[in-house]
């Protein structure tokens, strides 16, 4: 992330550098460790968050037809009927949260970013977490988000962490 | 020493089975303007263009925006600003009626407002950046799916545009045809019925019309004024939800398309 910016920064200053090193001082027996280099791809500046909209106006481009996957496309996959996904937060953790309702005195486990299909995923993870009971289930269709009578945050994590 | 944890290889038999990847983009067409001729296909991030509908998310935007556009002018008179004298009206007892204080209380027909303030009042309320984008970007993917929504501009796989008068901005200006009939003839300038052919050739009489421009396009507020109750023409900061919402077409330029993903969506390609 921060040699990427690094990286931005210096082409926007009109420094194209020869070429890229990678970090290699964090290695425990330095000797052994030949430097890498990486040969930069100037012509599609890859984008960065902290891009500025002047930045993405001047380098952006929509990708043509033929540099796409025709699975990306909508459309094209079946995604959604019988099939899911979980997005990871920003900071990478996993969409899982607990919340205390009525006073404090109810604990709740709460799972969010479900795109596609919702009920298959509530059915999968009660397959693969038979000690929470069934009952204790619940879906907001509107929002998609599982939520799950009493703290099982843990146990959901290690279940979403082997898929996303 | 950090402990690692390795659920990938340990805990396989937890891996879910009916994971998929959700799709990365969607078709828009790239249309010419004023004729709409269709040029060519992007692919634009489904993060803006296929966002399941929230008719929740969308009111809170649009509170949000009318709380925030409120100008709070009004001045009504307190139990202090009415004036009239403090005297308590009847006394306390002994008459059958009701308590009465003094001609100012808000319950007298001509008494002070209760709970008066003065101008300026501030009725802003707050809504987290991300629940407004996600309302824009809502409003964005609703039209989109209507059919409603039209990107305007020019890329490389586009051959060459059919009509003469054809631009890759929403704009009218003088195109090159016309400035080669100057020469021979006197002035002429077709501008004005430009955006009247447009109106009339796509069917868009009296539908509310939004252009959403990158910059500031003087033609089109020019030769656009006959149509001023009907047509909209915003520039890309300005924007509002209420403004997407309330339109029937909305004419977005390609420019804006990046724009709005940069601020309200996400480029698949970023890392």
């Amino acid at each position: 992330m921060l040699k990427a910016t690094l990286k931005n920064r210096l082409i926007s200053n009109g420094f194209i550098p020869a070429r890229w090193y990678t970090l290699a001082t964090t290695v425990s027996n330095p000797e052994n460790v030949s430097i890498q280099t990486q040969t930069p791809i100037l012509n599609n500046t890859p984008l960065n968050k902290d891009d500025t909209i002047e930045e993405v106006l001047r380098n952006y481009n929509f990708p043509k037809l033929n540099e796409i996957k025709s699975e990306d496309v909508l459309g094209n996959n079946r995604f959604g009927t019988k099939t899911y996904f979980i997005r990871r937060s920003t900071t990478g953790n996993l969409p899982v949260y607990t919340d205390y309702k009525g006073g404090g005195n109810k604990i709740i486990t709460e799972v969010r970013k479900i795109e596609g299909d919702i009920i298959q995923l509530r059915n999968d993870l009660q397959e693969k977490l038979p000690q929470i009971n069934k009952k204790n289930w619940s879906i907001v269709m509107q929002s998609k988000k599982i939520i799950i009578k009493g703290n099982f945050s843990r146990d959901i994590k290690k279940v979403l962490s082997a898929s996303f | 020493m950090v402990k690692l944890r390795r659920y990938q290889s340990t805990l396989s038999s937890l891996r879910l089975p009916n994971i998929a990847t959700p799709p990365k983009y969607t078709l828009a067409t790239l249309r010419a303007f004023p004729s709409l001729e269709p040029l060519s296909f992007i692919p634009v991030p489904t993060s803006i263009f296929a966002v399941p509908l929230r008719r929740d998310i969308l009111w809170k935007a649009v509170v949000y925006e009318n709380d925030n556009r409120r100008v709070g002018a009004s001045n009504p008179p307190g139990r202090g600003d009415v004036g009239y004298s403090r005297h308590k009206l009847l006394r306390q007892k002994g008459i059958g009626k009701a308590r009465v204080g003094d001609a100012n209380s808000p319950i007298r027909h001509n008494g002070g407002r209760a709970l008066a303030r003065n101008a300026p009042n501030d009725y802003s309320t707050e809504l987290p950046k991300k629940m407004y984008s996600l309302a824009m970007v809502t409003a964005l993917s609703h039209l989109y799916r209507k059919g409603a929504l039209f990107v305007i501009g020019e890329n490389d796989d586009v051959i060459s545009s059919i009509n003469k008068n054809d631009i890759g901005i929403l704009d009218i200006i003088k195109t090159r045809s016309q400035e080669r009939e100057e020469g021979e003839k006197e002035e002429q300038d077709y501008r004005s019925v430009m955006f009247k052919k447009f109106i009339r050739e796509n069917e868009l009489t009296k539908k509310r019309l939004l252009f959403v421009t990158s910059k500031p396009r003087i033609g089109l507020l020019n030769f656009t004024g006959h149509f001023k109750k009907d047509v909209d023409i915003v520039q890309q900061e300005g924007l509002e939800v209420n403004d997407l919402l309330k339109s029937q077409k909305v004419f977005l330029e390609l420019d804006v398309l990046k724009y709005l993903i940069k601020e309200h969506g996400r480029f698949p390609e970023e890392n």
